[in-house]
């Protein structure tokens, strides 16, 4: 008699995991994890390849992409003249010894459990082609070298895993070669749009900001009321009229912020402290409609594109003849003005080295690209007792810092940011050393994660950070997170009201601007967000 | 000899084993790093099932289950599998897991004791454990999908009617402290309200 199943075989529960190598597994696409795929359309406008030489509409669940005959030939083409152009790429494809000290630095693998997303074995899907199509070794020895051919189903499995990765270089603080894992990312996705397989998120700011100047797509006129509409809001709470100027020449200073800030909740309240910080010091700067973004969503598509969108700061710095630019809170904007801008458009000699107009201090990290973060500007203000403070405004706060990503890891910016909170603030508590400076986690939907159908993957990328920030909360009472990047303040209320529902989220110059005791001011009896300073609890 | 004193004893092997099994619902490589890694904020997912399942056995030894506690527990765990590539009935299978390793470590005594009716006790326990891991699970995946859908009205606030037609969120806000109104606007984000998992 043949063998009867077992009960839970019928069942046919699913609880234990695929066993084998995992060049044998297959992907399984997932709704909740993958991102939509950008319009026709959208990246038509780009001048980007519009999937218009593909057999079908793009349903990235269909086993079936309906891919165009010579995908295979135009892919391996694209990664060919990226390896000769790019020797990183080049070192990177060949050096790592998979010791496996990346492997558990990852936020979407601590979150998920999936080992495809250790970023050893993320690499290692674009590595094993590498190894099949382009060495010798490979080639000849196939499996026994880790090496394997591209095909329709690898490309699934590295386009899946390659939009799972945040490009935050977490696990390139821990490889003892230094291998820069998200520039492999980076390379990845720029492999694949040669073939238009971008997601929505990116493409349709991609595309925004090249027509407009911001990802959001707001027209000159939009922003500028956008921006009313806070000052409205400060004449309201704070009792100051405002009245900053716009695309002026002759100005001394460009002030250039993450269109984030302008338009989503609760940025817009940094946006607004920014706009009393520097009312307040009197500075001769300039909003500008044109240079209406800092950040470059470019930056997660290809190269050209992310050159192409980052030119407008400084062709707009020269045309206002400003002597150098001063930027908002926001996360990738910072890697790449500082690790990229002036190789793509330096020297910038049109330029002056940046010097504080109200304290005379040098800038001199600033000295090749000529832009200041808002928060070196502020704590050297700060420093210089040029600051009227009143801390005891944000004593209804007990505040954990988040270092975003870009800005610590890609910048070096740690002790600014801590040193400006705790002049505004008097309850600020840090998360456990290993989760915050170069040790960050990511909010979990960084490099343009951060659409609304990918929600799984974005609540488990979190979770890491959220469980550092549910511990503070438990012991110490934590009930603000403060950061300084646009994705995180869209990010987190988001996360946090899956995984810590009674922790708020600001920017650091919301809360120097509640503290900042400015000259003529009313009763301050309310905050910027409009609640009563004295009874208010934040929620995410 | 009764059961529970035979649980009580092996309390220990019990809650590891169970520990591990749960570990092996993840992908091999994963379990290994679970098992190395003991810091809790390096491995937060291995630390929340090794911080949960013994207390979670604890309670259900106890005379009275009390069904706050163990929804509190579970959801420790299941608030993360509802999130990962579980389906629904692998994120609670975790529960009946247990009922595997009791009858494997007791095997003999209770064959020898007869101790099947405290047996069938007991697993009916875990059988209630099982609904309340089902709850826990439905209402953090509904917090998914609430935690989205708060997300799309946030960006486009002229979706919230409120008959003045007015479109920015600041000056409804405004708007609603003058006329001493509460919608959830003011109360916060979660403008559906705060119950969910909260």
């Amino acid at each position: 008699m043949a063998k009867l199943p077992k009960y839970y075989e019928l069942l046919n529960i699913d609880y234990r995991p695929p066993k084998g190598n995992w060049m044998d597994t297959p992907v399984d696409i997932r709704p909740g994890i993958y991102c939509y795929p950008a319009r026709p359309e959208v990246l038509k406008k780009a001048s980007m390849n519009d999937r218009s030489d593909w057999k079908k509409y793009w349903v990235v669940e269909d086993e079936d992409w309906g891919l165009p005959d010579d995908w295979k030939e135009r892919l391996l083409n694209k990664m060919r003249d990226m390896l000769s152009k790019y020797r990183t790429f080049k070192v990177y494809m060949d050096i790592c010894v998979r010791c496996g000290a990346c492997a558990d630095k990852c936020h979407y693998f601590l979150g998920s459990g999936d080992p495809f997303n250790m970023p050893v074995l993320r690499a290692e899907l674009l590595r094993s082609v590498y190894r099949g199509e382009f060495t010798t070794t490979g080639k000849i020895l196939g499996r026994i070298a880790g090496a394997r051919k591209l095909t329709k189903d690898v490309l699934r499995q590295i386009w899946y895993y390659m939009f799972q990765c945040s490009q935050c270089r977490r696990c390139s603080v821990f490889c003892p070669y230094g291998i820069d894992t998200a520039e492999i990312t980076i390379m990845a996705r720029e492999i694949m749009n040669e073939l238009g397989m971008n997601i929505a998120w990116i493409q349709e700011s991609v595309t925004k900001c090249l027509f407009t100047g911001n990802h959001l797509g707001l027209q000159p006129q939009t922003y500028k009321e956008c921006i009313d509409c806070m000052l409205a809001d400060i004449e309201e709470y704070v009792g100051i009229t405002i009245d900053p100027s716009w695309n002026r020449k002759g100005a001394e200073i460009l002030f250039v912020v993450p269109s984030g800030d302008v338009f989503a909740d609760p940025g817009i309240f940094t946006l607004a402290g920014y706009l009393m910080l520097l009312e307040h010091i009197g500075l001769d700067y300039t909003w500008s409609t044109y240079a209406s973004e800092g950040g470059d969503f470019g930056f997660f598509t290809a190269n050209e594109v992310a050159k192409r969108m980052n030119g407008k700061i400084y062709r707009e710095a020269k045309r206002l003849g400003v002597k150098w630019i001063l930027g908002g809170e926001c996360g990738h904007m910072w890697r790449v003005l500082n690790q990229y801008m002036t190789t793509w458009h330096g020297p910038i000699d049109f330029l002056e080295e940046p010097v504080s107009p109200i304290t005379g201090t040098k800038f001199e990290n600033a000295k090749a690209h000529k832009m200041v973060h808002i928060s070196e500007f502020t704590a050297d203000l700060i420093k210089h007792g040029k600051l009227k403070l009143d801390p005891s405004r944000n004593d209804r706060l007990r505040v954990t810092y988040h270092d975003s990503c870009n800005p610590s890891r890609g910048m070096g910016l740690y002790e600014e940011p801590r040193y400006i909170i705790k002049s505004v603030c008097n309850h600020f508590f840090e998360m456990p050393r290993n989760t915050i400076r170069e040790q960050t986690f990511c909010c979990g939907s960084g490099s343009g994660l951060n659409a609304s159908e990918n929600m799984e993957l974005r609540l488990r990328g979190g979770f890491p950070r959220q469980n550092a920030l549910r511990y503070v909360r438990d012991k110490y009472g934590v009930n603000m997170l403060a950061c300084i990047c646009a994705i995180d303040r869209a990010a987190f209320p988001t996360a946090q009201q899956y995984w810590n529902p009674d922790v708020g989220v600001c920017g650091i110059t919301e809360l120097v601007a509640n503290a900042l005791i400015m000259e003529g001011e009313g009763p301050r009896t309310h905050n910027l967000r409009g609640f009563e300073i004295a009874t208010w609890e934040p929620r995410p | 000899m009764d059961l529970k004193r035979l649980l009580k004893e092996k309390r220990d092997s019990i809650a590891d084993r169970w520990v591990q099994a749960v570990q092996e619902t993840y992908p091999h490589l994963t379990v290994e790093f679970f098992r190395k890694q003991r810091n809790e904020f390096a491995n937060p997912v291995g630390f929340e099932i090794s911080r949960t399942m013994g207390p979670l056995f604890d309670e259900l030894l106890k005379d009275v289950n009390d069904p706050e506690r163990l929804s509190s527990l579970i959801d420790n765990v299941i608030k993360v599998r509802a999130v990962q590539d579980f389906e629904p009935s692998g994120a609670v299978a975790i529960v009946f897991l247990l009922k595997k390793i009791i009858r494997k470590e007791l095997a003999k005594e209770i064959r020898e004791g007869e101790l099947f009716e405290d047996l069938m006790e007991f697993e009916s326990r875990i059988d209630y454990l099982a609904l309340l891991a089902f709850d826990v699970y439905m209402r953090r995946r509904e917090r998914v999908w609430r935690v989205k859908l708060n997300e799309f009205v946030r960006a486009r606030p002229f979706l919230i009617e409120d008959g003045t037609g007015a479109m920015c969120l600041s000056y409804k806000i405004r708007q609603e402290q003058k006329q001493g109104k509460k919608t959830g606007l003011s109360e916060g984000l979660d403008i559906f309200g705060q119950d969910g998992a909260r």
